[in-house]
């Protein structure tokens, strides 16, 4: 077994709530294993973009963290600010979901994917630039030499989320994280937009860690998943495995949701909604919703072992 | 798209100029007037053929002639070459007092919007009870107890213009830091401060230039009020507030005196106002057409 890149051990994030501290993320563990992608999957208010957030600790200083991340051998939830700037954007990267807002408006292009190259590698400014040249190379956007004199407002969509990535790709992260990097883009630029990601991460061996609530984007890409629900990791699985044999009720119940094509049958929805973080229940947090529930899921599961984990009492009696 | 959108940005940014000074031509007459004089008074000693404290107490307080072109005051000083010196002065005063103000007053702006909390308060509050004082007051207590001379004028003008900058910058501060940007300019590793200097303050330079241009004008006014109840440099310096003050005593007999150097006041004055008026509307969106 490869030995993990980054660690995340019972990782639980809380916020206060009217004078009580609510659990957003509720002690989830799980690995990130070298060179592969792995897409945490949820539906909104699930907890997966402050996951992935707290992966470089980037929360408020309204949050509470607990737990523990692991990163060559150090725990990134109890690193210095001044640590973290050194990784943060040099060893993990991240890319977000807004092309259009997460470039600053008044730096060109070129400026902005050198100023981590000059920051972090203390390179000069005419290298960052000439290397910043490349980057644009590497992410295809074409004419990067004119690219680089332009102003995001310039550029399309697309366009700008390619710059992100190449920004993030700058200093060669070991680990990259995508927010939703999709969302904001049309089908078909959000098709090449993976396939980029992914030819990237085979040529860099990089590790990226996607988050998505898009099973067709997980279809795509992902080696691993990871699904999350009101602050719980339900299930991780390799992804053959979570779309053949899904194990978690709500898993189960997140692919009926997804149209397809080589079949006629039914969308269900699921029935009633996520409880509000201040009502969480004290068992299963999915058991209100859940058309299997019975007494024991009164009492919260533990994430079962193995490559194919389920947090599901059910389960736990069928192995 | 036309190929000139395609061009660099540099290029771009002459043709909107040009197109802005062409559909505002008070805009563009003011910021003439403006260079006209900040080079009139740069090159002085070639336009005028007097020395500026040259006295010759036989031609004392004559209107304008050949050889005085604005007359003269009670000493027999060329009031023309004396406002072109004057200017100098005063316009020193002014620029340096209000880009000092625009520096430190946009960095405290930012930081209080930035950081919020505490900080926000400690520095606004301060800022407020900076502003709780007639301008004029504030200058005039800081000469009055530091003592008149160059630096200290430009540090009265400096404190009592500082808390409106700091007020502007402030606000879109507070918007831009929930901007994804600078979520973003945190997940690459930059710091609190470059965030703040390299991210920040570009976005706010704009609005922050405009009111430059309108304030440089009130730090120039600030600066003939203060010479003139004799709080500015000390003589014989030539600046226009203390040439008005000179004048005054004999404003019945020879008013000229006095009242050419307000002239000199209210057209640089002028010019900076019709230049921030400009681009007030160039930069705001709201009244562009």
């Amino acid at each position: 077994m490869t030995t993990p890149l980054m660690t995340v051990e019972d990782l639980s994030i809380s916020f206060k709530i009217e004078d009580r501290w609510c659990r957003a993320v509720n002690g989830i563990s799980f690995d990130i294993l070298p060179n592969e992608t792995l897409c945490i999957v949820g539906e909104s208010g699930c907890g997966k973009s402050i996951t992935a957030m707290s992966l470089m600790k980037l929360l408020p200083d309204t949050a509470q963290l607990g737990g523990k991340i692991t990163f060559d051998g150090q725990d990134i939830l109890s690193m210095k600010e001044k640590e973290l700037e050194g990784i943060r954007g040099s060893r993990i990267a991240m890319i977000f979901q807004e092309p259009m807002t997460s470039l600053n408006p008044v730096l060109t292009v070129g400026e902005q994917i050198a100023e981590p190259l000059v920051l972090h590698k203390g390179m000069t400014w005419s290298d960052a630039r000439r290397e910043a040249r490349n980057l644009l190379d590497l992410v295809r956007i074409p004419d990067a030499e004119q690219r680089l004199g332009q102003y995001p407002h310039e550029l399309s969509g697309g366009m700008r989320q390619r710059v992100m990535i190449a920004i993030g790709l700058a200093c060669r992260p070991e680990i990259l994280i995508a927010d939703e990097p999709t969302t904001a883009l049309d089908v078909t630029i959000q098709a090449q937009v993976l396939a980029l990601l992914d030819d990237i991460r085979k040529e860099q061996g990089l590790s990226i860690v996607m988050i998505t609530h898009d099973l067709g984007v997980v279809a795509n890409v992902a080696d691993r998943v990871a699904v999350m629900y009101a602050g719980d990791l339900v299930e991780t699985a390799p992804v053959a495995d979570l779309f053949t044999a899904p194990s978690h009720p709500y898993t189960q119940a997140l692919l009926k949701t997804v149209p397809r094509a080589d079949e006629a049958f039914e969308l269900l929805p699921i029935e009633g909604q996520v409880p509000p973080i201040q009502l969480m229940p004290e068992g299963c947090r999915f058991a209100p919703r859940c058309l299997e529930a019975h007494d024991a899921c009164e009492v919260a599961p533990e994430l079962s072992p193995g490559p194919h984990a389920v947090r599901c009492w059910a389960r736990e009696e069928r192995v | 798209m036309t190929l000139a959108d395609t061009n660099t940005p540099q290029r771009t940014r002459t043709a909107s100029l040009l197109r802005l000074a062409r559909k505002n031509k008070l805009s563009a007459f003011g910021l003439l007037m403006f260079t006209l004089i900040v080079l009139a008074s740069i090159f002085a000693p070639f336009i005028s053929p007097h020395d500026p404290l040259d006295q010759n107490i036989l031609d004392r307080l004559q209107d304008r002639s050949a050889e005085y072109i604005l007359g003269t005051d009670t000493f027999g000083r060329d009031t023309f070459t004396r406002i072109l010196y004057g200017l100098r002065v005063s316009l020193m005063i002014g620029l340096t007092s209000t880009f000092l103000a625009m520096v430190l007053g946009c960095s405290l702006g930012i930081i209080a919007g930035y950081r919020g909390g505490w900080v926000d308060s400690l520095i606004m509050r301060v800022m407020d009870m900076l502003l709780a004082f007639p301008t004029l007051i504030t200058g005039l207590f800081i000469v009055a107890v530091l003592g008149a001379n160059f630096v200290n004028i430009v540090l009265a003008i400096t404190v009592t213009i500082l808390p409106k900058f700091a007020r502007v910058a402030r606000a879109p501060t507070i918007a831009l830091k929930e901007r994804e940007f600078v979520e973003a300019a945190r997940a690459l590793g930059y710091s609190d401060i470059r965030i703040m200097a390299v991210h920040i303050a570009p976005n706010i330079l704009g609005e922050v230039v405009v009111l430059a241009s309108l304030w440089a004008a009130y730090a120039i006014r600030i600066e003939a009020y203060l010479s003139f109840i004799g709080l500015g440099v000390a003589p014989p310096t030539p600046t226009l507030g203390t040439m008005i003050r000179d004048g005054f005593n004999h404003i019945l007999d020879a008013p000229f005196v006095s009242i050419y150097p307000g002239f000199a006041v209210l057209l640089v004055v002028l010019s900076l106002n019709l230049v921030g008026d400009g681009l007030r509307d160039a930069i705001d969106p709201k009244l562009r057409d």
